[in-house]
């Protein structure tokens, strides 16, 4: 176990699908059988034993009562700030003290086996309730938000789920707004992250794998697929990536998919991170597999495919013929992301003859003076503007505004004005820029920006037969690339006439019947075909 | 890893080892837009005759905010004499700061006097060579020294000339602009073709008027003026607007027709050794201003009476160009052979040589038909009848 993230025992990898609920709580019992006791029958020992391993820490809670009036010694532990107070007192406490006096007195002490019986089934009135042996375990669990009680005579310790962390509500991802499309978004926990899926397809299928990940922070881990739908081979990949890999805290969702991916030199993302359920349910839908990190709002697809990274969940929202439209125009924005200025130095350095005349002489009369030649030009105003966009991003809202404004315009304007850059130079950069971020997905827009400087070196070097080598590269790159045993370009590489519905152009929504062919679904239909 | 070390070692000498090769940027460079050829003055001794005097149009780099600009040229000529055009397009390396580049050449003026002498596709040859210059620039030929085509006044006097080249659609005494693609195909043919021609007069310039090459010898034969080259116009189709001024038989009042479309249609036959041609021509237009006071548009009368008297000066204008062409000149510049050799190809082999004797000869019928299909705004009722 040391060292890893292991698919648990049968208790911790739960597979919730259909008759079995996402909750943990019912099959507590069975696990902890054939584990070594850690826990004595002297409340003392066992307090102790907590207290020296994590009883040092200031937010850590003992608090010491006696059941009622049969004088048995209790107590509980918790973190304070993790536990709901109130369930604590009104459910544990008050329940423990008052009620149980009612039926055991100081003469009619009960068994501990009776008792045990007693406070599962009829005080604590808590959905979770678990029985724990193992001293390592029980502080992981404190340290997450149970509360750990402790009876004396009674070897176990009881964890009650009164996990209650503050989490953020339900609000529109920022970084993928749609115009049209559903306004909610994920948050950091998990358990909501899972609830927004199930209410969006309360498929039986619908499969939830956990696992726990980090060795340190023990995050959970949530593997989602559809069962009976989804290729059985990719859902065996990705389930063998994750229990593979070693991690001492897994902060976000970008560490792991920094240890699934396929080939972490490429500079294109192969994995899809998002905050939209839609986009997820979408995913799964057609096949793929989406991975849930507790602790962030990003949930992975995997796999992906380059066009995966133009498409927006507002084109299947809006009518076919805007939202083609609208694909083909983010196309050519990361296509001028990465090759407008090259393109724009390989004229200016080596082929006059290929600009129209008049625009010709009209860029010559703007560069007159420019002290740099083209490429030096280019790179300066690019890294400047990568230096505002990051600028920007740092600073409070309000005021990154006007950095990105007050940094566009005056530094633009002034280094026009003092004919260090040529204008032209400036628009290109800006419509570079710009459509950079008309690419939906972030990570997908730093990947084509990254590459602009490449090509820029291309063009300036070799000029316009620098550009369409760079091109080839980043195409014979592209075509090797797999995710998760899906090829990066398709439907354009292994070619499918059926893909390209969805490709470039996205076709009326009756037309797609059936699921995407390279994902290799078991149940490749989706709509019923005498419709 | 080794490998990606061993790719990126690779990358980084192919960078190194190249690089900016043939990078020169556009600031650097100055366009060459026009060119003219011009016979250079006789020098003394004999190796220094049929020398050519090039004058290239080049545009100049001024900042384009500064004030100053506007009244400054923006062209620069510079002049250069030599056996041949590259010999004397190096020695403006030695003249001007920037080197010029072809790639934006609009325009080439080559000087009548010049053309007489010298073979066009000997003078043009490195125009052919190079792929620098681009198919779509047009030949002109100037009645007087050419270099002063280059100095009329505009803004920058080759794309003016290029600008007035395509006015077609205004008038018919233009005739299609000869580029540098269509020219290199004719000469290729050793077809006999006519090119536009332009006379300066003091910083103006008019087209008028076409000169007529020999497909053989490639020299210039002979000129026609600006009727003639109409009356060609209407032969070949080549009409895109344009007026007919005609007079009234009966009330001697003026008559403009305002040509919308012509079709034409060039037919040969052949009967035995017996060559002749059919040549067809059918024209809408409008009567655009007329100054026949009793004329009435809307009577039929009078506009068949007007068609009557278009048609015949459209017919004058033809049988004047024909003559030239085939008395005179004994060129075909109008595309006779191209439709016999469409048509009969056998035959064609066998005169192609001596066509353009034989064309002298040949028997040509034309017959034009006019519709004024438009009065513009102005009519009256037809009250008789």
């Amino acid at each position: 176990m040391k060292g890893q993230i292991v698919p648990m025992t049968k208790w911790q990898q739960k597979n919730t699908s259909e008759n079995q609920k996402i909750e943990k709580n019912d099959s507590g019992h069975q696990s902890i059988i054939s584990k070594p006791n850690d826990f004595t029958t002297d409340i003392h020992v066992n307090l102790n034993q907590i207290k020296q391993a994590i009883g040092h820490n200031t937010d850590v809670i003992f608090r010491s009562f006696l059941l009622g009036s049969t004088g048995i010694e209790a107590s509980i532990v918790y973190v304070d700030g993790l536990v709901d107070k109130k369930l604590i007192q009104d459910q544990i406490l008050k329940s423990m003290i008052y009620d149980l006096a009612g039926i055991f007195s100081r003469e009619t002490l009960p068994t501990p086996d009776h008792l045990k019986d007693w406070i599962n089934n009829q005080v604590i009135a808590l959905s979770e309730i678990k029985e724990e042996k193992s001293l390592d375990s029980t502080i992981i669990s404190i340290l997450s938000g149970s509360t750990a009680l402790l009876i004396n005579n009674i070897d176990i310790i009881f964890l009650l789920g009164t996990v209650s962390f503050k989490s953020r509500s339900i609000e529109e991802p920022i970084t993928e707004s749609l115009v049209r499309g559903p306004r909610e978004g994920f948050n950091e926990n998990l358990a909501d992250n899972r609830a927004l899926l199930r209410k969006g397809l309360p498929d039986p299928s619908l499969t939830m794998v956990e696992y726990e990940v980090g060795q340190r922070s023990k995050k959970k881990l949530l593997l989602l697929y559809l069962e009976g739908l989804t290729n059985p081979d990719l859902i065996s990949i990705t389930k063998d990536r994750i229990e593979k890999f070693d991690l001492d805290i897994a902060l976000e969702s970008g560490y792991i998919e920094q240890f699934i991916q396929d080939d972490h030199l490429s500079p294109f993302p192969q994995v899809q991170s998002t905050e939209r359920p839609d986009r997820v349910i979408a995913a799964l839908t057609e096949g793929r597999v989406a991975i849930l990190l507790d602790g962030t709002p990003f949930a992975l697809i995997v796999p992906v495919t380059f066009s995966m990274f133009l498409q927006s969940p507002e084109d299947y929202y809006e009518r076919w013929i805007p939202g083609s439209l609208i694909r083909i125009l983010r196309y050519l924005a990361a296509f001028a992301t990465v090759f407008l200025p090259s393109i724009y130095i390989s004229f200016i350095s080596f082929h006059q003859g290929l600009i129209p005349t008049k625009l010709a002489i009209s860029i010559a009369a703007t560069r007159e003076g420019v002290p740099f030649p083209s490429v030096i030009e280019a790179l300066l105003m690019e890294t400047a503007i990568e230096v505002l966009r990051e600028a920007g991003l740092r600073l409070p809202r309000p005021v990154g505004q006007t950095v990105g404004l007050v940094g566009g315009l005056v530094v633009g304007e002034a280094a026009v004005k003092a004919g260090i850059v040529s204008p032209i130079m400036v628009i290109i950069v800006a419509i570079t820029a710009i459509s950079s971020f008309a690419i939906p997905q972030y990570g997908a827009g730093i990947a084509l920006r990254m590459l602009r400087f490449g090509s820029m070196l291309c063009a300036a070097i070799w000029g316009l037969y620098g550009v369409i080598l760079f091109f080839i590269l980043l195409a014979i790159h592209l075509c090797k690339l797999k995710s998760f045993g899906v090829p990066y370009v398709s439907p354009a590489a292994p070619y499918s006439i059926s893909g390209w519905k969805d490709f470039i152009v996205r076709f009326p929504l009756m037309t797609m019947k059936n699921r995407p062919q390279m994902m290799h679904v078991l149940d490749d239909k989706r709509q019923k075909d005498d419709v | 890893m080794l490998q990606l070390r061993r790719i990126a070692f690779v990358t980084c000498i192919f960078l190194l080892l190249s690089g900016c090769w043939d990078s020169r940027d556009i600031d650097q460079i100055s366009f060459i837009v026009g060119s003219a050829f011009d016979k250079a003055p006789d020098g003394i001794s004999d190796n220094q005759k049929n020398r050519v005097k090039l004058t290239i149009q080049s545009i100049s780099h001024t900042p384009s905010d500064t004030e100053s600009s506007n009244s400054k040229q923006k062209y620069q000529n510079i002049s250069g004499i030599g056996d041949s055009k590259l010999e004397i397009i190096r020695q403006f390396a030695l003249k001007s700061e920037h080197p010029g580049i072809g790639s934006h050449l609009k325009v080439t003026i080559i000087s009548e006097k010049l053309l007489r002498d010298m073979n066009l596709q000997q003078l043009l040859s490195f125009h052919e060579r190079t792929y620098e210059v681009r198919d779509s620039c047009i030949m002109l030929i100037s009645k007087g020294v050419a270099a002063n085509a280059l100095k009329i006044s505009a803004e920058v006097p080759s794309f003016e000339l290029v600008g007035i080249s395509a006015n077609r659609y205004k008038t018919a005494n233009l005739i299609p602009p000869m580029t540098h693609g269509k020219l290199q195909s004719l000469m290729e043919a050793n077809t006999s073709f006519i090119v536009q021609t332009i006379q300066t007069h003091q910083k103006e310039i008019k087209f008028s008027g076409g000169a007529l090459i020999k497909g053989d010898t490639k020299k210039l034969v002979g000129l026609l003026n600006e009727k003639e080259v109409k009356g060609l116009n209407w032969i070949t189709g080549n009409i895109k607007g344009g007026i007919v001024k005609a007079k009234d038989p009966k009330t001697k009042g003026l008559l403009l027709y305002d040509i919308t479309s012509v079709k034409n249609e060039i037919i040969p036959h052949i009967i035995k050794d017996h060559i002749s041609f059919n040549v067809n021509i059918e024209t809408k237009g409008r009567l655009n201003e007329d100054w026949v006071l009793a004329g009435n548009a809307f009577s039929n009368k009078f506009i068949n009476r007007a068609e009557l008297a278009i048609k015949a000066e459209i017919e004058k204008e033809i049988s004047q160009t024909l003559k030239k062409l085939q008395k005179e000149y004994h060129i075909d510049a109008a595309g006779f052979g191209e439709q016999l050799r469409i048509h009969y190809p056998n035959q064609w082999k066998q005169m192609e040589k001596n066509w353009d004797k034989q064309f002298g000869e040949v028997p040509i019928k034309y017959q034009v038909k006019i519709t004024i299909s438009d009065y513009m705004v102005k009519g009256k009722k037809e009250t008789s009848k």
